[in-house]
């Protein structure tokens, strides 16, 4: 359906002429930033739904450093976006099997919707659809080249638009409408609120700054005034606006990297410092803009911030600055805050980088239940920062051995760290997946049924607990829980994120993506690399000499 | 001797007791999960659930690991004041597993699927059984079908006897994807004789396939092939046989060529709404309004005998009396083309237009004086010596008739259709077979058995579908029997008032299921209207019901919502081991004193 209708537009634009267009980036936008919308099933304000169209289109919010508001209104005014190179695909087999110049990552809409290989794809992939076939990686991103490509072309058509209302009286599904759409009510005010809309645009072709912000200010009026029973309250939307521009994740983990290295260079001088304790307070900041940011996407979302794989990265970055929060204050020792610094930078870089959708969407019905999600996927989620924080240690412990193996001061000390760490993550991960099964037992009727999600945090615990076991037995020594805790990670990334991205099957269906396969085949190929010098180099050390610890004195 | 015997018992423990067993069980245990988890994503939840966690051998593993934490917490008896946390923690791992224990054994899971308006007091379960049912005598009896699993071998029989009722079930057949086949045979004791007809048409291969008539059986005696008929009569004496093979020749009462009767003009639903004498529209077109719109029906040509030639409506001068008309539809929405046919009033959309836009269609009444033919019409007549004879007749008042032997054909009359009696058994019976090989395309039609029951001497055999329960009358007892998914009795009824899914605004994904159910206990006097959806269940008689999906009726609208309903009585007993095993890990990890590391001794690399 929406395949044709972006054929058929090709004809009509594919003859005006090319020329540069310059998005109107100082236009007073404020206006309309806050103007609210109803888009995926959620209010938010013009501000984030320009923001997330850009992202999906162009690959990012502020495409070539422009405003996305400022980038919205244009494509509404101004056909001849469709000549300009904005449309991202960074999948090289995509841009293979469609024939592109392989040097760019942004194409034109014209370009693409004139391609005759993704139109073949289109029908290919609606057919595999129709007879509920699995896409495979690379149909899913062709697929996601037609959402992109239909996604610009309802922009600029004014179709995503949908600011108006429905009448007082309307129920509660009821969708909103676009200025064009716009039904039941009056002819007047359709009609007034339409001129302004066709005000706006013009003011845009003309580059009027001032007309522009008298219409935006009208427009805002008018639609505020339709439906006020259930139009958003403004300070929801200015709310949603500050956690836009403010990026709190952003200055956190900048703060963390600070924190990191100052913390570096105040290994070398005494612990009570004025070093430390600056560092020790830039570290404390960056926590306080994390959980700032947290609780912000909160009250956005009106949930926990842990129901999809972005905000559950950002959380169990949180969870691992908490941790050594405490621990730092209990050993008063720099180890907790130096790994922990790092791996929030980690963490929260990661959370952006790898393809995880950062946009606040509505959740599915089984989900939707804050108490159980506040009390299972929190302490299922603190468990992984338990664990990385633990892998982060183990890492440390083991390049000690590397590098300073006469250190057995230390080495004792990073033990015994360690081995705190694993207890408080057992701890986490066995409350996490028993209080798991409770609300599966009080929502489903049965505690436990072998799914995948499930089975793996059961995996993970036996992991553990196993390695703790094997601690115990003499089998492993303090060399082996080091390592075995960096594989024991492992476990975690599985039940974490592969569940959803390589098994993709079972109950917990609903935060199943794909995607970042190859950075975490990176990180395991890197450990390998480096748990194989490390035992390399412990084997021709002098620690095999010592006996292991008597087992059985329990 | 009994001193060795000791010994013996004291390794095997210490071997069951052992830390190092608990590491490899544990070990073992994790790489058996993580490849069934693979192994799901490979193939279906309900493979894995089936041949993996719910094997026997799985169950043994849980109970070594279970023998393993017992052991290891008795060899330390007496236990000291060290060990408390130890002492809990596997205590708690004990009550987990025996909790979990309890519920396989008396746990109930299954589905329910409701209509609204629908009420249900029974779920069905996971497994399959075959009950077998005697009311009289008292008897109900879940046998275990397992030869679902491999089959029947050829001639051989599986028997059950129903409890101590006497009565003995044996099963011989089983069709995963069964076909019913079905087969004429002679059969003396019948008296009923069936006829092989199959019809051919010049220069068209794709011909029927062969068909019986069956003269004694209601319902089969005749064939209905829309435009034209088959019958099998039986006439006793050859005076009446010669009347009915030569009736008076049948002649239209008009001169053939004349433009006669009307044309019915029928809307969608097939009312009249126009009838129009052929007469008028010859002299000038016809004017209706109908549904708010002006329509002209304007005569283009009148053919009495019809034929298609080349794709075009042809007159043959000389040929059989096919009376058509043609003729525009003016309307609102263009011109239409249409054509009817007398003799064949479902012919005209085949030869005209697929669809007529207006929605309106015409039919052709063209006068027949002959009454006796209103159809197309062959009739094959069993004579009294038990030869066969035909009479075929079509509506234009042609006729044939002839005596016919086995294999002979002839010409039906009806646009060079020719019928062949391919066989004839003076005295047949119908008997049906069901073989293996259904639907293709990895779809299955319902699975079948035979079941043969004995009692008292006497048999009874009867096929019996998935999910259909058959009645089978055996040694003066009836007796049901269902092969289908095992029932379970809730106890109280549920019936759906009201089904909604209502979505997040303005998109089509659903922001929550919730059902309206009604609870009905007449035992407890409870009679109550409840809500379910998605984390809000209804509890009640130790059963869980909660939303777990819906189905989608033919308007699209949610109709159907399915619950999965499940009973499992050992989840407090899991509660109480996870609190149990909670504290014992937090005793053993916040003392100080002993726990796995025995941190920091710096000998103990």
């Amino acid at each position: 359906m929406k395949r044709t209708s972006v054929f058929a537009f090709l004809t009509i634009v594919v003859l005006l002429p090319a020329q540069a267009i310059e998005p109107p980036n100082h236009f007073p936008l404020d206006a309309l930033r806050d103007l609210p919308i109803l888009n995926n099933g959620r209010y938010k304000p013009l501000d984030t739904f320009a923001g997330e169209t850009m992202k999906t289109i162009t690959g990012r919010w502020r495409f070539n450093k422009n405003d996305h508001v400022a980038m919205l209104v244009s494509l509404l005014a101004f056909p001849e976006w469709t000549h300009e190179t904005m449309i991202r695909i960074d999948y090289l087999p995509a841009k293979i099997e469609l024939d592109l110049d392989q040097s760019r990552n942004h194409y034109s809409f014209n370009e693409l919707a004139g391609n005759a290989g993704l139109q073949q794809a289109f029908e290919r992939i609606g057919e595999k659809q129709r007879r509920n076939i699995k896409l495979d990686r690379l149909e899913s991103e062709l697929g996601s080249i037609f959402h992109q490509l239909s996604l610009f072309q309802e922009v600029m058509n004014g179709n995503e638009l949908t600011i108006v209302p429905p009448p007082p009286g309307a129920d509660e599904e009821a969708a909103w409408h676009t200025i064009s759409q716009a039904d039941g009510y009056s002819q007047e005010t359709l009609g007034a609120m339409r001129e302004t809309y066709s005000r706006l645009i013009t003011s845009v072709r003309q580059a009027n700054a001032s007309a522009f912000e008298q219409a935006s200010l009208q427009l805002r009026t008018q639609m505020a005034q339709l439906n006020p029973q259930i139009y958003p309250q403004i300070k929801e939307m200015e709310r949603e606006i500050h956690y836009n521009h403010f990026r709190p994740f952003l200055k956190s983990w900048i703060l963390y990297l600070i924190a990191f290295l100052l913390f570096l260079f105040s290994f070398g001088l005494e612990r009570k410092t004025a070093l430390y304790w600056s560092s020790f307070a830039i570290f404390v900041l960056g926590f306080a803009l994390n959980t700032y940011g947290l609780l912000l996407r909160s009250l956005i979302s009106g949930r926990p911030p842990v129901s999809n794989m972005y905000e559950s990265v950002v959380f169990v970055g949180w969870g691992i600055i908490a941790f050594a929060l405490i621990f730092e204050l209990v050993y008063r020792e720099r180890w907790f805050v130096t790994i922990a610094s790092a791996l929030g930078v980690c963490m929260l870089v990661l959370a952006d980088l790898l393809p995880f959708d950062p946009n606040i969407e509505p959740l599915v019905p089984v989900l939707r239940s804050n108490y159980w999600l506040l009390i299972h996927v929190l302490t299922i989620t603190l468990s992984y920062s338990a664990f990385a924080l633990a892998m982060g240690l183990a890492h440390v412990n083991l390049g000690i051995y590397f590098y300073l193996p006469h250190r057995r001061d230390l080495l004792a000390q990073m033990s015994l760290f360690l081995y705190r760490m694993l207890q408080v993550g057992v701890v986490f991960l066995f409350a996490g997946t028993v209080l798991g099964g409770v609300w599966a037992a009080e929502s489903w009727g049965r505690f436990w049924g072998w799914d995948p999600k499930e089975t793996w945090a059961l995996i993970s615990l036996l992991g553990y607990i196993a390695i703790l076991h094997a601690r115990h037995t003499g089998w492993l020594r303090d060399f082996g829980v080091a390592v075995c805790s960096v594989l024991g990670f492992w476990l975690i990334l599985m039940t974490w994120y592969g569940v959803n991205f390589i098994l993709a099957t079972g109950l917990h269906s609903y935060g199943f993506g794909s995607g970042g396969g190859k950075y975490v085949l990176a990180y395991m190929i890197a450990e390998v690399i480096f748990l194989i010098a490390v035992a390399m180099k412990y084997k021709t050390s002098a620690f095999t000499k010592f006996t292991p610890v008597s087992s059985n004195e329990l | 001797m009994n001193e060795q015997r000791k010994s013996i018992f004291a390794i095997i423990f210490e071997f069951l007791a052992s830390l190092k067993l608990a590491v490899i069980l544990l070990v073992i245990f994790a790489a058996m999960l993580s490849w069934a988890t693979f192994y799901e994503s490979s193939t279906s939840t309900e493979a894995a659930q089936r041949l993996i966690y719910k094997t026997l051998w799985f169950d043994l593993y849980l109970f070594l690991l279970g023998v393993n934490v017992t052991c290891s917490a008795l060899k330390r008896f007496p236990w000291k004041k060290h060990h408390i946390g130890f002492v809990i923690t596997h205590t708690g791992i004990i009550i987990i597993l025996l909790g979990s224990l309890v519920t396989r054994k008396f746990g109930v899971e299954g589905t329910l699927a409701l209509l609204e308006g629908e009420s249900a007091d029974s779920i069905r379960l996971e497994d399959i059984v075959l009950s077998v049912t005697a009311p009289r005598l008292h008897v109900r009896e879940d046998l275990n079908p397992w030869f679902i699993q491999d089959g029947i071998p050829q001639n051989k029989e599986i028997q059950y006897a129903i409890g101590d009722s006497g009565i003995t079930c044996y099963v011989d057949r089983y069709f995963f994807n069964p076909r019913t086949v079905e087969n004429v045979i002679s059969d003396p004791q019948s008296g009923n004789p069936a006829v092989c007809i199959l019809f051919t048409q010049a220069g068209d291969s794709s011909s029927m396939a062969p068909q019986w008539l069956m003269l004694d059986q209601p319902g089969r005696e005749s064939l209905d092939l829309g435009i034209a008929k088959v019958l099998f009569e039986r006439i006793p004496t050859q005076e009446a046989l010669l009347e009915r093979l030569n009736p008076p020749e049948i002649k239209p009462d008009l001169s053939a060529d004349d433009p006669q009767g009307e044309i019915l003009l029928k809307d969608a639903q097939n009312n009249v709404i126009q009838t129009i004498p052929l007469k008028h529209l010859t002299a000038m077109p016809h004017t209706f309004a109908y549904n708010n719109a002006q329509f002209i029906v304007k005569l283009i040509e009148f053919v009495p005998r019809a034929g298609i030639h080349d794709g075009k409506l042809v007159n043959h001068e000389s040929g059989k009396l096919n009376p058509a008309v043609k003729y525009e539809l003016h309307g609102p929405q263009g011109v239409e083309n249409h054509l009817a046919f007398s003799l064949f009033p479902d012919l005209g959309s085949s030869h005209g237009k697929n669809e007529s836009l207006s929605g309106l269609q015409g039919q052709f009444n063209y006068p027949i004086k002959d009454s006796s033919v209103s159809e197309n019409l062959v009739t094959i007549f069993l004579g009294p010596s038990g030869n066969l004879f035909y009479r075929a007749a079509n509506l234009a008042g042609q006729l044939a008739s002839g005596e016919i032997k086995k294999g002979d054909s002839f010409d039906t009359t009806w646009n060079n259709i020719h019928m062949t009696v391919v066989d004839f058994i003076p005295t047949a019976q119908i008997t049906h077979d069901i073989v293996e090989g259904g639907r293709a395309m990895g779809m299955h039609n319902d699975p079948i058995v035979r079941i043969r029951l004995e009692y008292k001497g006497e048999t009874a055999e009867e096929y019996a579908r998935f999910g259909v329960p058959v009645s089978m009358t055996v040694g003066g007892e009836t007796c049901t029997v269902e092969f289908g998914p095992r029932k379970f009795p809730l106890g109280f009824t549920l019936q759906l008032i009201d089904f909604n899914a209502p979505n997040y605004p303005g998109t089509n994904r659903p922001a929550r299921f919730e059902s309206d159910v009604m609870l009905i206990d007449p035992d407890n006097n409870i009679n109550e209207q409840r809500k379910i959806y998605m984390n809000n269940p209804l509890a009640y008689n130790h059963f869980l019901v909660y939303q777990s999906s819906y189905q989608k009726g033919r308007n699209g609208e949610p109709d159907q919502s399915i619950f999965s309903v499940a009973r499992a009585p050992g989840t407090p007993i899991i509660y109480f081991g996870s609190i149990v095993l909670t504290i014992g890990m937090i005793i053993m990890f916040v003392s100080k004193k002993r726990n796995f590391m025995q941190a920091p001794p710096s000998e103990s690399f």
